[in-house]
């Protein structure tokens, strides 16, 4: 059913003046702001009790864009760093590498691969966290268990003390190398337009290469748990495989010159959802290939690729112009790893879906699990490059050119910052793309096909909202975390209408 | 004591500074603790306070509490059991839990954790709101009472 069917059918006929802050007040019941700081899913349902349509919303935190505008380049990369507690380091790098460009520089080979080194570290403690947090107690305590114990805590209760606490261990050191590398506690400040201030001394050096080891243990660990855990279990491989947890779309992600994997500096490339190139482009082409969708009841907007036509709505299959990004869409474009480890994962990852690409949304774990061994590796390579303890970290700026584009794979997918300066470097215009944003056209499908699938004759309980939940947890939703009030900044509330329109049942998480 | 005093926020965004106001101010003073701001509450605040003796904790809140209202909290009144987690939503009291679990020789031995209610955390603002400014000061006092 189109979007405008189901109002006219729900809600009667909608305003012809929508604005993303449309007065359609029945789908958002009470306004998400972000005071409340939850995301919402509004499922309908037909006269028989099965789902009919399902929409997501949650709020996209944008006042960062305007917020920039007026403050000096060079400030911008530990202001952006702010966007996202969690993900404090790719804002941080990909303002960085625009940075470069409007000051018209390159960093020298070891600023460069000082940087590269920090960000494979925050991939680590990135990954590690969902991964953890998130994916794997779904599985490991079951995705029927209940709340209180499917979370980490309950995780780790199953798996053990030692297991636990040698996970948390090996991941604090990847915490340690993005504190070493970023120059301040916690939160990045190394970042030179054309460099990095920090340099490593040989004693730093063989210390990170001690942790890498650890690293690469910790992504060997976790794989060897997936295996065990998942993919030896039949039922949860029907979970993987079967098509309440299947989106068809197209993908966007980086490959190197050679088509491999690529994190920090890449060609970008869209494949469709048979794997046929659509595209490539660098920088600020990407103006060519995505467009954004408003849609009046949602607060996100909906991008799309231009190249596929226009906009064809939230669908899936074929003549969709929807596409996904992360660690599912990379491990689909790229022809391999580019390390050794990583790409023995990444041929019995795609020998076991067998086609390519790979569509089966839970798989994004098991994709994010192979990047975070792949990090580790590509740590260990570059802590022994012999230009690493160089003290040449800088090219100096002495121009200001006015427009850069930084864009980096992100862990949950591709980022793009997109600046324009006057001429002394200060910021006019800022544009942020962040990966939740590409994705959310593929979440709304997602939820709806899970919902379709589990949610029969009207019953819908605990173990339902687990199960919906599910399908939009492997995208890892990177929105409101701009701000950190301890209730934590993504609650879901959802909301099963019948097909009158009435509000048969609230379920919340928080 | 070893004591370590953690400030949590956005340091942009209007009441969203309360924790990180709270620690820095403290931190000039030049007081027995450690002071450090993180901008999430997940494994990092877990990474921050092992080894020490006393843990304190500062941070907005929005729990529908008479705005400025100040909560002083232990473990066990702010660990949820349900909540959705995503990596960005590990919730403090999960964290929390996970180290006494896991790290129980190495978890403050005391942990408060004091939270400011709050109202404007979307706007790009070094100003609080006047009721959030008063609760600041009023924990800066009570921390320094602990120290």
């Amino acid at each position: 059913m189109k979007i405008e069917q189901v109002f006219a059918k729900y809600f009667g006929q909608i305003p012809k003046n929508k604005g993303r802050n449309s007065q359609v007040k029945k789908i958002e019941i009470n306004p998400i702001t972000r005071l409340e700081g939850h995301g919402k899913i509004a499922i309908f349902l037909d006269d028989n009790g099965n789902v009919d349509d399902a929409f997501f919303q949650v709020v996209e935190f944008r006042g960062y864009e305007k917020f920039l505008q007026g403050m000096p380049m060079e400030e911008v990369p530990r202001t952006v760093s702010t966007v996202c507690g969690v993900c404090r380091g790719v804002h941080f790098t990909a303002s960085m590498k625009a940075m470069d460009q409007i000051f018209g520089v390159e960093p020298t080979p070891t600023a460069r691969k000082l940087r590269e080194i920090y960000f494979m570290s925050h991939y680590i403690e990135d990954h590690a966290a969902i991964l953890y947090a998130l994916g794997l107690p779904d599985f490991v305590v079951g995705p029927e268990a209940d709340p209180a114990v499917r979370n980490v805590v309950g995780l780790i209760q199953t798996v053990g003390a030692e297991t636990g606490k040698a996970v948390l261990n090996k991941r604090r050191l990847a915490v340690k190398i993005f504190e070493l590398l970023g120059g301040k506690p916690n939160h990045p400040v190394a970042a030179l337009p054309g460099g990095w201030s920090k340099t490593l001394s040989e004693e730093e050096r063989k210390m990170v290469d001690g942790w890498a080891d650890e690293l690469i243990d910790l992504g060997k660990i976790t794989l060897q748990i997936f295996e065990d855990i998942i993919l030896k279990n039949e039922k949860y491989m029907a979970l993987v495989t079967g098509d309440m947890y299947k989106v068809v779309v197209n993908y966007m992600g980086s490959v190197a010159e050679d088509g491999k994997i690529a994190y920090y500096d890449g060609l970008q490339k869209v494949i469709d959802l048979n794997g046929n190139e659509i595209g490539t482009f660098r920088g600020k082409e990407y103006l060519d290939f995505i467009a954004e969708r408003v849609l009046p009841w949602s607060y996100m907007k909906f991008p799309y690729q231009k190249k596929l036509g226009d906009w064809q709505g939230i669908k899936e299959g074929e003549g969709t112009n929807l596409y996904a990004v992360g660690p599912l869409p990379r491990l689909n474009i790229v022809s391999g790893m580019d390390t050794p480890e990583a790409q023995k994962h990444f041929e019995k990852y795609h020998d076991t879906f067998g086609a390519k690409p790979v569509h089966f949304v839970l798989a994004y774990h098991w994709a994010r699990a192979i990047e975070m061994l792949s990090a580790a590796e590509r740590i260990k390579e570059l802590i022994n490059d012999p230009e690493i303890t160089s003290k040449d970290n800088w090219n100096k700026p002495t121009q200001v050119v006015g427009e850069g584009v930084g864009i980096i794979e992100a862990p949950r997918g591709t980022l793009i910052h997109h600046y324009v300066t006057d001429d002394k470097g200060i910021v006019t215009n800022a544009n942020l793309i962040v990966a939740t944003t590409h994705n959310n056209g593929p979440i709304n499908l997602a939820i709806k096909n899970a919902a379709k699938h589990f949610i029969k004759d009207g019953k819908v309980d605990e173990a339902v909202l687990n199960y919906v939940e599910m399908a939009f947890r492997p995208y890892d939703l990177c929105l409101a975390c701009a701000t950190h009030t301890v209730t934590g900044v993504m609650p879901l509330e959802m909301e099963i209408y019948d097909s009158e329109g009435k509000l048969q049942k609230k379920m919340r998480n928080f | 004591m070893k004591t370590i005093v953690i400030g949590i926020g956005n340091p942009f965004l209007a009441d969203d500074r309360a924790g990180i106001v709270v620690v820095e101010s403290l931190a000039q003073e030049k007081l027995k603790a450690d002071f450090e701001i993180l901008y999430t509450v997940g494994f990092e605040l877990l990474d921050k306070i092992l080894g020490y003796d006393q843990a304190i904790i500062v941070d907005a809140c929005m729990l529908g509490g008479k705005l400025g209202e100040i909560f002083e909290v232990g473990l066990d009144d702010i660990f949820q059991t349900k909540s959705m987690l995503n990596s960005h939503a590990i919730h403090i009291g999960t964290s929390l839990r996970l180290g006494m679990d896991l790290y129980p020789e190495l978890m403050p031995k005391q942990l408060k954790i004091f939270l400011i209610e709050v109202k404007n955390i979307t706007e790009f603002s070094n100003q609080f709101t006047p009721q959030v400014k008063a609760a600041v000061e009023k924990v800066k006092t009570r921390i320094k009472k602990l120290l």
